[in-house]
């Protein structure tokens, strides 16, 4: 009883190949041209099939030993225990690949793909192996399988059949090849065309797999991990610059701001542009720091401020300078407008130079050291990202276990 | 719910629209050769904030919080952001109009009073507010938690219903009345009979109407 169990289960869709009394010539024909072109297929789909195989044997064995007809190892003494094998490693594809077939036998069939054994205990030992090549196998792989179209499913010899056919057996139909799948549609089936509807299949695979490894919220970290890597520069080339701009502006200047003409004279063409490259690197640096203390959550700012945090005091060290450094720009349009007193319409009268200069140069001094003084604060603890960690990782993690709830009750 | 590439387009050109921001506002000042170069940077920048603006609120219109009708929620969140670009666009459109002004005859001169000073620096530094707030909020809304129901969202609602306090609603309500009583006021004496009942009375029928209705909702409410 359970050799016989595993056979029916094979042969009870396909009436004309599995029946006993099948003459051997049909059995014997269909067999041969079968593993030309199922062994590749068996390669790829199922990897462990020879190692299936191997564990199935013992099982089936006795089972096909009886059932088969006797003549067919008189026959062909050597190709038995071949097509044997190949039936065994057969088997698994045919009740996945077998459009029809599984209409035929569904109810067994599907709860095997969903892990659900519902068969009688006496073939739990029959069904064991087949079940292990189902969780191999992955999903995606036994749907595209199932849009394709095994030879052994078109019955082509139609020729030779009628004959020896008797007269009471219902006749079986001619079946052609054909390369649609009938897709149910809004309540009508339509016709696809096959290799379309996998290539769509796995194109939607591709797209959930990407989907799933790649969401809105890695896009936001990697952006704004960008930003903070842009910002981590320009403090640097920011204090760079802000050293070498004043020690030029001293060097201009002479001993005890002696030589202001000079400076005037040398300067005006570099003040304005060396103007809008401290706003651009003191927006960006100002930007930076914010987001490292997480700027709009105010308390959480002012209570790092007055803890003394390096990166809020920098942060604050930061807005001051940009402040002072604003503030500075009609005296650097002045410097860049800068003509002698002696020409017609200068904007600098004898004299003035000391009285407009000097301010200028101290601000941009104590520009230098608050630039300089962050850049020291901020390198103390250069990892720190509060928005990061309060924007994308505290508030995700606050309420998992009741999302959770909320979904499973949902 | 977002897609990802939808995201990162809008991402994209949200950082674009803010790096020209950022750069009209630090090199405008010395592409000035001709006074149309600058006018067309800084037409260009306007526009370019509008369009942050136009894209932020279509991000909000996106978000599930917003089509369940918590705009509240979504206002209490993002109000910083909101009120900082509307207060820069304005400072922005201002400061453009009076340089451009001043320096339309001749872009190479000396054009600064106390007045532009001033404005230009809270422009600026405006500028770096908004490039920060926006930055952040566009950042933010591509959490998912935005685009679909939770019990995150709904602690958040709770929160914010409670933050805005019932004495301020009620104080709000108040003032209605007494704006409404002031104003009938000016044009009568107090309630009297004949005023109320008779329509051609100094005071007219529907300011009367909607002062009784204010007081009678007030009554009921503060049980007086």
């Amino acid at each position: 009883m359970r050799t016989d169990s595993g056979l029916r289960l094979e042969a009870d869709p396909r009436p004309p190949r599995a029946l006993p009394p099948v003459p051997s010539a049909i059995q014997g024909d269909t067999p041969l041209s079968r593993p030309k072109k199922k062994k590749p297929r068996t390669k790829n789909t199922l990897g462990s099939a020879s190692s299936e195989g191997l564990a199935q044997a013992p099982v089936h064995r006795p089972s096909e030993g009886s059932e088969l007809p006797a003549k067919e190892p008189a026959e062909h003494p050597e190709e038995a225990p071949i097509q044997r094998r190949q039936r065994k490693t057969r088997l698994p594809l045919e009740l996945e690949t077998s459009f029809t077939q599984k209409k035929a036998s569904n109810s067994s069939l599907l709860r095997n793909e969903n892990g659900i054994h519902v068969e009688p205990p006496e073939e739990a030992v029959t069904q064991k192996p087949r079940r292990k090549t189902k969780k191999t196998q992955p999903a995606e792989i036994q749907y595209a399988n199932e849009l394709g179209v095994e030879d052994e499913d078109i019955i082509t010899d139609e020729q030779s059949s009628p004959e020896q056919q008797s007269i009471f057996t219902a006749p079986t139909g001619i079946s052609q090849p054909v390369g649609k799948v009938f897709v149910e549609k809004s309540r009508r089936f339509q016709a696809a065309d096959r290799s379309e509807l996998i290539k769509t299949t796995e194109n939607a695979e591709v797209f959930v797999d990407v989907k799933l490894s790649w969401t809105t919220r890695d896009v936001a970290l990697t952006v704004h991990r960008a930003f903070r890597m842009i910002g981590l520069f320009s403090h640097g080339f920011l204090a760079g610059c802000a050293v070498w701009n004043i020690v030029f502006i001293y060097v201009l200047a002479g001993d005890q701001l002696s030589n202001l003409s000079n400076l005037l004279q040398q300067y005006k063409t570099l003040a304005y542009p060396f103007q809008s490259l401290l706003y651009l690197l003191l927006a960006l640096s100002t930007v930076s720091t914010f987001d490292r203390i997480d700027f709009a959550k105010t308390s959480v700012a002012i209570r790092n401020f007055l803890a003394l945090d390096p990166t809020a005091l920098a942060s604050f060290l930061y807005f001051t300078a940009l402040t002072l450094s604003l503030s500075q720009q009609m005296t650097s349009d002045r410097i860049h407008l800068y003509t002698p007193s002696s020409v017609n319409g200068s904007l600098w009268a004898a004299g003035v130079e000391e009285q407009v200069l000097q301010p200028w140069i101290v601000v941009n001094l104590v520009v230098a050291l608050l630039v300089g003084l962050s850049w020291l604060f901020l390198s103390y603890w250069p990892g720190m990202d509060l928005s990061e960690e309060l924007m994308f990782s505290s508030d995700v993690e606050e309420y998992p276990e009741k999302d959770k709830g909320l979904k499973a009750s949902s | 719910m977002l897609q990802t590439s939808n995201y990162s387009l809008v991402l994209s050109l949200q950082f674009l629209l803010l790096s020209y921001d950022l750069f009209v506002n630090s090199f405008s000042e010395l592409l000035r050769k001709a006074p149309v170069i600058q006018l067309v940077l800084f037409i260009i920048q306007d526009i370019a904030i509008l369009f942050n603006i136009i894209i932020i609120f279509l991000m909000f219109f996106n978000t599930f919080v917003f089509q369940a009708g918590l705009v509240n929620l979504l206002f209490h969140k993002f109000k910083g952001t909101i009120v900082l670009t509307a207060v820069y666009f304005a400072l922005s459109i201002s400061f453009h109009v009076w340089v451009m002004n001043l320096r339309w005859q001749n872009s190479n001169r000396f054009v600064w009073t106390d007045g532009l000073h001033t404005l230009f620096v809270f422009q600026r530094l405006a500028a770096v507010l908004y490039c920060y707030f926006y930055k952040r909020t566009a950042v933010r809304l591509g959490d998912p938690r935005f685009y679909q129901d939770s019990l995150w969202l709904r602690n958040e609602f709770t929160q914010v219903q409670r933050s805005s306090p019932q004495f301020l609603k009620d104080a709000m309500f108040c003032a209605q009345i007494v704006l409404c009583t002031c104003r009938c006021q000016c044009t009568a004496t107090w309630l009297s009979p004949q005023n109320i009942c008779g329509p051609s009375g100094p005071m007219s029928s529907g300011c009367v109407c909607v002062c009784v209705y204010l007081i009678c909702c007030c009554g009921t409410k503060y049980k007086f």
